[in-house]
């Protein structure tokens, strides 16, 4: 703990969501969105909000809260920090999902995108057909013919 | 060979592309709209949600290719192998074609690159044939031709079977 203080000191950031709302936070808290750092890179006056035009207040405030607890790299450990992540992602509902995987991509948080995606996989994973449409909401657009070839599809398809 | 029909494949798609483009006065607006286009997660854009899919484990991949049309063409597309690769799951497999000691009953195996798995494929349709060709494309093993005997009689066959490693069938 007392070398991050000890490291220059950290300056603040505003972050400024799509529907106005500010944050102020570390400036190495914002810097693991590599869309950000690129942006201060650029900014003369760092005290003026960043806008993070596509992201809501909402959302933003998980992002951030993701954020803060991996910019300090100090109290947990590895094991202690999956388990938060895995917590973290499983408090919330689909839509919540979607916003903070498109937060993620945007902003390019590599480790957000990663947790997300991977969250999204494990709810395909091992579901039935009828199941993953029903989750996600996917309109079964196979004729009745085609989904009938497909149940009982001989292995090794003969292709002409 | 496979090469050259994709290719040609290519081709005329990117020139029904134009045409759809030269057709359409109204521009892309309204080829966005268009309810012809069904995104592989409602709420995601492509790019995200071919992501979310590639992350799968593979035993998955069947029931994953039942989805939707949308589903099946991208489980199946050289654009899922790409993205398996570039996020470190993508397997490499070696297919090996059985003997039995009569030399009778042949059957395709699969070893993974480090020869920890081993499977045997589901035996392959069609009368037992000599002297064909193989290759693996895309994922895909595929024996062409060869010739079928029978009673002591050869007979050249142009069929050609395909193995799609994605779905297992």
């Amino acid at each position: 703990m007392a070398s991050t203080s000890t490291s220059t000191l950290s300056r603040k950031l505003i972050l400024k969501s799509s529907d106005g709302e500010k944050f102020e936070v570390d400036e190495n808290v914002a810097m693991q969105s590599q869309t950000i750092k690129h942006m201060i890179e650029d900014l003369d006056d760092i005290n003026s909000p960043i806008p993070v035009s596509i992201v809501t207040g909402t959302i933003l405030s998980k992002v951030i809260e993701y954020c803060k607890k991996h910019a300090t790299e100090d109290s947990d450990s590895d094991e202690q920090l999956k388990q938060w992540d895995k917590e973290y992602a499983n408090n919330m509902d689909l839509n919540t999902l979607y916003y903070l995987l498109l937060a993620a991509n945007y902003m390019e948080i590599k480790g957000l995108l990663e947790l997300i995606t991977q969250c999204v996989a494990d709810m395909i994973k091992g579901k039935s057909p009828e199941e993953i449409r029903a989750h996600f909401n996917i309109k079964n657009d196979f004729t009745p013919q085609e989904e009938a070839n497909i149940r009982n599809e001989n292995p090794w398809a003969f292709e002409n | 060979m496979p090469g050259f029909i994709s290719e040609k494949k290519r081709l005329t798609e990117s020139n029904m592309c134009f045409a759809n483009h030269s057709k359409d006065a109204r521009g892309i607006r309204s080829r966005v709209v268009d309810d012809r286009y069904v995104p592989i997660l409602p709420g995601l854009p492509d790019d995200v949600a071919k992501l979310c899919l590639a992350l799968v484990p593979r035993n998955s991949f069947p029931s994953m290719g039942a989805v939707s049309n949308q589903w099946r063409s991208y489980i199946r597309s050289k654009e899922f192998i790409t993205i398996r690769k570039q996020v470190g799951l993508l397997e490499e497999w070696l297919y090996l074609l059985t003997i039995d000691e009569e030399g009778k009953e042949s059957q395709w195996e699969v070893l993974d690159s480090v020869g920890n798995k081993h499977r045997v494929l589901p035996p392959m349709p069609g009368e037992f044939k000599m002297g064909f060709g193989v290759v693996v494309h895309h994922g895909k093993l595929l024996v062409m031709a060869g010739c079928t005997v029978s009673e002591g009689v050869a007979s050249p066959t142009a069929e050609v079977y395909q193995y799609d490693s994605s779905l297992n069938r």
